[in-house]
């Protein structure tokens, strides 16, 4: 059998976290127990909360002046781990609802296969995980949208559970979508020919906090992403000229 | 002759504004370039009062449909304009925002290799609160 990725690679794990106090201390501990060789860094997305405190001491903690949102919170994390010249990039939400031990599955999956992007699915595998009927339909819509853009399925365009490789880090530090990225980001890193493939996870309910799109927002994100997805399609990825093709 | 001298004056006015805003600073080029050039149409219509009529004639079309076209363009052009500086400073307030935190965890004295926290200063919120974070 194969070593496991992990070994060869310097690695970060980016916690974006909001007012997450009450989950974010057993979010790290899980972390660091998956993958131990691993950096993770967590950042403090302008919390009101003692989300920072609640950080172990060996994790490292970046906070945000004030609330930029989960693009600008992960951009930071990005900013951070092409500064520091990481390998590969895990981003994992601060909520609890991405299980620490699929970690090595998600950097093994992006090392065999090759690809510049890894996203960990919710629905690869179908029955893995059930949401609403209102979420799957925005989710569906979403999927369809970017299967016209792309003529490629992704399955769960939505998941904030990636990994990322060293070229994807640097494109991200230097250009990341604001509000609500996930699928804007799937698009843009395809248009720039770079390749994004996706691998099964399992994903847990919230340990705590708020989720960042409750129910009634869904239909304004659908909106506002399916918007955003067609803009995207008129615009270079990176407009500096920062980033080359891949 | 009044509506002549009233949109001279209107017209003059809005330029000097925009001329002393440059002078003393207070807006960079571009902007009180943008500023001048509300001045510019009253000063047209002071010096040829019957333009819309003319154009109107010309279209065809009604000369208060022909005036509200003129406003409603006008006012699209500035909204777009201030939109646009908006976007792009919000982008580098963000990228501002980035910086300065990852400077303040480098500044960090518990900083050893990927380790360390920090905080930056309490901020003042828009809600009036203040945002204090952990210090070092």
């Amino acid at each position: 059998m194969a070593e496991p990725a992990l070994k060869f690679v310097r690695g970060v794990v980016i916690i974006p976290a909001f007012n997450e106090a009450g989950s974010i201390a057993r979010v790290v501990q899980d972390v660091k127990r998956a993958v131990p060789d691993f950096d993770i860094v967590v950042i403090d997305d302008g919390s009101t909360d003692a989300t920072a405190s609640c950080v172990p001491d060996w994790a490292t903690v970046i906070s945000l002046p004030f609330n930029l949102g989960i693009g600008g919170a992960m951009q930071t994390g990005y900013r951070y781990a092409a500064e520091h010249g990481y390998d590969v990039a895990v981003q994992v939400d601060g909520d609890g609802q991405h299980p620490a031990s699929e970690i090595v599955g998600l950097v093994d999956a992006l090392h065999e296969s090759d690809a510049d992007m890894v996203i960990g699915s919710r629905f690869l595998e179908r029955g893995r995980y059930r949401q609403s009927a209102a979420r799957a339909a925005g989710s569906r819509f979403l999927r369809l949208q970017l299967r016209m853009l792309t003529g490629r399925t992704y399955t769960d365009c939505t998941s904030g559970f990636r990994a990322v490789n060293r070229r994807v880090i640097r494109a991200f530090s230097h250009w990341y979508p604001d509000d609500y990225p996930e699928p804007e980001v799937v698009l843009l890193l395809h248009r720039w020919g770079f390749r994004v493939t996706e691998t099964s996870v399992k994903m847990h309910q919230r340990v705590s906090g708020r989720t960042s799109i409750p129910l009634g927002r869904g239909f304004y994100y659908v909106l506002k992403v399916a918007v955003a997805l067609f803009l995207d399609t008129a615009r270079e990825p990176w407009p500096q000229g920062k980033v080359g093709p891949a | 002759m009044t509506l002549t001298l009233i949109l001279l004056a209107i017209g003059n006015t809005l330029l000097l504004m925009a001329i002393r805003s440059l002078r003393v600073q207070r807006l960079n080029e571009r902007h009180a370039l943008l500023f001048a050039a509300v001045g510019v149409p009253f000063l047209a219509l002071a010096i040829w009062p019957d333009a819309i009529g003319w154009l109107s004639g010309r279209l065809g079309i009604e000369y208060q449909t022909v005036l509200l076209l003129a406003v409603t363009t006008f006012f699209l052009v500035m909204n777009f304009n201030l939109l646009s500086i908006v976007s792009i400073q919000e982008r580098r307030i963000t990228s501002l925002a980035q910086m300065v935190a990852i400077m303040a965890q480098k500044l960090s004295p518990n900083r050893e290799h990927g380790q360390g926290r920090t905080s930056t200063l309490p901020i003042e919120r828009d809600d009036g609160e203040a945002n204090n974070k952990e210090v070092a």
